[in-house]
């Protein structure tokens, strides 16, 4: 299953940063209609309610948008709002996590940036 | 979904019916109890002899009357099990409430007490049969015309709901409370102990029916008596918790 | 539309009280898991939704009426579970069939394919049945009966995990065709709680909290570090659960109430920060004693 439901995150939440994710990969485009609450609830075994929560997060954030009676579906900026938001939380969060490691673990600025270069040239190596 | 209606006496019917189904197992014991009570028929229920130096007389009483008694026992019985706790929980498993669960119930009994009156009216007539192909002859006082065969009928079956209804009300006395199963039977056996043997008031409890002359006074006093039995039966119960 | 309404509601037998004013509402087409230990009331409660029982004193209303001796209740209500008592004499087949005659909404075909789907014959006793299968043959009659309001106490008792698994699915989908009203009880939260809108948890007849699932799961954060430190974190806050392991780290089930901020300099300064899974928490504010069973042991 793409989502696991034993993962301690809020079950709407991890719905929300799935469609995300399949939005970045293209699996929907711009103005194509995404899951319904109930294929939702259907594909993941899980409340409705639950999946219309997910799917209102992303509404809140203009990721998709409503028309009445039809549903929702991907909105013109959704890929550019969830790589800022992206940028902006997850990866910021990520980066701070990774100072306070290096930080216990008494690694030097330069040591971790070192780190960081090699992994992106290997990156770039292997594609 | 959406909401469904319905009422008192759909419900009943539907209750009645789901009983008929689920209870045929009432009848068949029925069945056993009578064709049982057919056998200690044979037995004859009565005998008397004389005898001289020329003459042996043996007199042997044959008597279907056996099979009203047993199916009488049948009656009491059988309505007292149905106020038992597994028969009142599996209505609650459905749709019903105290009322109709209990007129179901009402219902389905007198269904089987029809059908207990007729089948032991029948099996007196099948004990004469037997007796006539067994010993042939004359058989005094055996001619049966329809109309009192009806009156038979009408007159074991009033008795049945009688017991029944006695029976019936009984069973929801003791489930009242726990303590009724004991308190029942020492009142019964304490009441039978303070009248003696010769008491009044038993003798004309049962004379109150068993001398009654004409068949519509019959009829209207055991009617009376059984509604008022069923009656006090629903009324007692109907605060009554189910599936504690 | 409020499906059940309780208000201070409480069932005393003898002198224990089997549940102790508990107020709460249930909206139409949600599914509400009951969650408590056992004894601590559940079956009760649901008996006197179901008009089974009688309360005490307060307020009971199911579809707006008293459940007790309510024919309306009565036939848009289906209460299930595996005490529930059926006529020896009929086969299942016979049953399902007399379901029909009392339920308007009975979906014969829906519950002729589940009794195939589970392997179940047409001549078997429910009598017969063994606990697992018995439970199955009841929770099939709880789902084809489409009832407004279908309670179900306990519903998987016996059931083997492939058979939950597939009944919790086949609720699912039935629900999501025919939404309605469901009120499942269960000591564990975890196997139902993808399941569920939302969650009723009760303690020695209490009510604890009446939540959705995702406020449950955000309900409480845990903490692991040094005990000092944690201390201080955590004053004025509600703990639900205290442990201390090895020397010196202590880790907190403490509700979720902390800025952001603070939370970041808790964790620059060491302190593990991770959430609190629901069945965890639900054991936490369900425990009769603030320790639990190391208390036992714990003399001095």
């Amino acid at each position: 299953m793409i989502i696991k439901l034993t993962d301690s995150k809020p079950i709407y939440i991890q719905i929300a940063e799935w469609l995300e994710t399949e939005i970045l990969s293209e699996n929907f485009k711009t103005d194509e209609k995404i899951y319904s609450q109930y294929q939702l609830a259907e594909m993941l075994n899980i409340n409705p309610a639950t999946a219309a929560k997910g799917l209102n997060v992303l509404v809140d954030e203009k990721i998709l948008y409503k028309k009445r009676g039809l549903g929702m579906f991907v909105s013109i900026d959704a890929k550019e709002i969830i790589l800022t938001k992206r940028k902006n939380e997850t990866l910021k969060n990520m980066v701070n996590e990774l100072v306070l490691e290096a930080e216990r673990l008494h690694v030097r600025e330069d040591e971790l940036f070192q780190m960081i270069k090699t992994t992106i040239k290997q990156r770039e190596e292997d594609v | 979904m959406y909401l469904t209606e319905t009422n008192v006496l759909e419900t009943t019917k539907i209750l009645y019916k789901y009983k008929l189904n689920a209870y045929l197992n009432a009848l068949s014991a029925l069945m056993f109890v009578q064709i049982l009570a057919l056998f200690f028929s044979f037995l004859g229920v009565g005998s008397m002899g004389f005898g001289s130096s020329t003459v042996n007389l043996q007199v042997t009483t044959y008597s279907g009357s056996m099979v009203i008694v047993f199916s009488l026992m049948w009656a009491f019985i059988i309505s007292i099990t149905m106020t038992t706790k597994p028969y009142r929980n599996s209505d609650f498993s459905f749709v019903t409430n105290r009322v109709t669960s209990h007129l179901s119930s009402i219902a389905f009994l007198i269904t089987a007490c029809i059908f207990a009156g007729v089948t032991s009216m029948l099996m007196g007539l099948l004990l004469k049969v037997i007796m006539y192909f067994r010993f042939g002859g004359e058989i005094i006082g055996s001619h049966v015309g329809v109309t009192d065969l009806f009156i038979g009928i009408s007159g074991t079956v009033f008795y049945l709901i009688l017991l029944s209804s006695l029976g019936y009300f009984v069973g929801v006395l003791s489930q009242l409370h726990k303590m009724m199963k004991f308190i029942l039977p020492i009142v019964f056996f304490g009441l039978l102990f303070v009248w003696g043997p010769n008491a009044k008031l038993p003798s004309e409890i049962v004379s109150f029916f068993i001398h009654e002359s004409s068949l519509f006074l019959f009829i209207l006093k055991v009617v009376g008596t059984s509604l008022l039995f069923y009656m006090v039966s629903i009324l007692i119960s109907n605060r009554l918790e189910v599936r504690q | 539309m409020n499906v059940i309404e309780c208000k201070e509601l409480s069932k005393v037998y003898g002198n224990t009280n089997a549940i102790e004013d508990l107020s709460f509402t249930i909206e139409e087409n949600k599914i509400t898991g009951l969650i408590g230990r056992n004894g601590a009331g559940k079956t009760t409660l649901l008996k006197i939704l179901a008009g089974y029982l009688h309360k005490s004193t307060g307020e009971v209303n199911v579809l707006t009426e008293d459940p007790f001796n309510s024919l309306k209740v009565s036939s848009n209500m289906i209460f299930i579970d595996d005490q529930m008592t059926l006529p020896e004499s009929l086969t299942l087949l016979e049953i399902l069939h007399s379901a029909k005659m009392f339920y308007k909404n009975w979906d014969m075909d829906l519950a002729l394919r589940l009794f195939r789907y589970f392997s179940f014959h047409d001549n078997q006793l429910h009598g017969s049945l063994s606990k697992g299968m018995r439970s199955t043959f009841n929770a099939i009659v709880g789902l084809s009966a489409r009832c407004k309001l279908t309670i179900l106490d306990e519903p998987t008792t016996g059931m083997d995990s492939s058979v939950r698994k597939d009944f919790y699915r086949a609720l699912l989908k039935e629900y999501i065709d025919h939404p309605r009203t469901i009120i499942i009880s269960s000591h564990l939260l975890n196997e139902i709680e993808d399941l569920l809108e939302d969650v009723l948890l009760i303690k020695e007849g209490n009510l604890l909290l009446h939540k959705s699932v995702d406020e449950l799961k955000e309900m409480a954060i845990g903490l692991k570090g040094k005990s000092n430190v944690i201390k201080e974190i955590i004053q004025g806050k509600e703990v639900f659960y205290r442990n201390t392991v090895g020397k010196d780290t202590t880790y907190v089930a403490v509700e979720n109430s902390f800025p952001n901020e603070l939370l970041q300099r808790a964790k620059e300064n060491g302190i593990e920060i991770s959430s609190v899974p629901t069945d965890d928490l639900c054991v936490y504010l369900t425990n009769r004693t603030k320790g639990g069973i190391d208390d036992v042991f714990n003399r001095n």
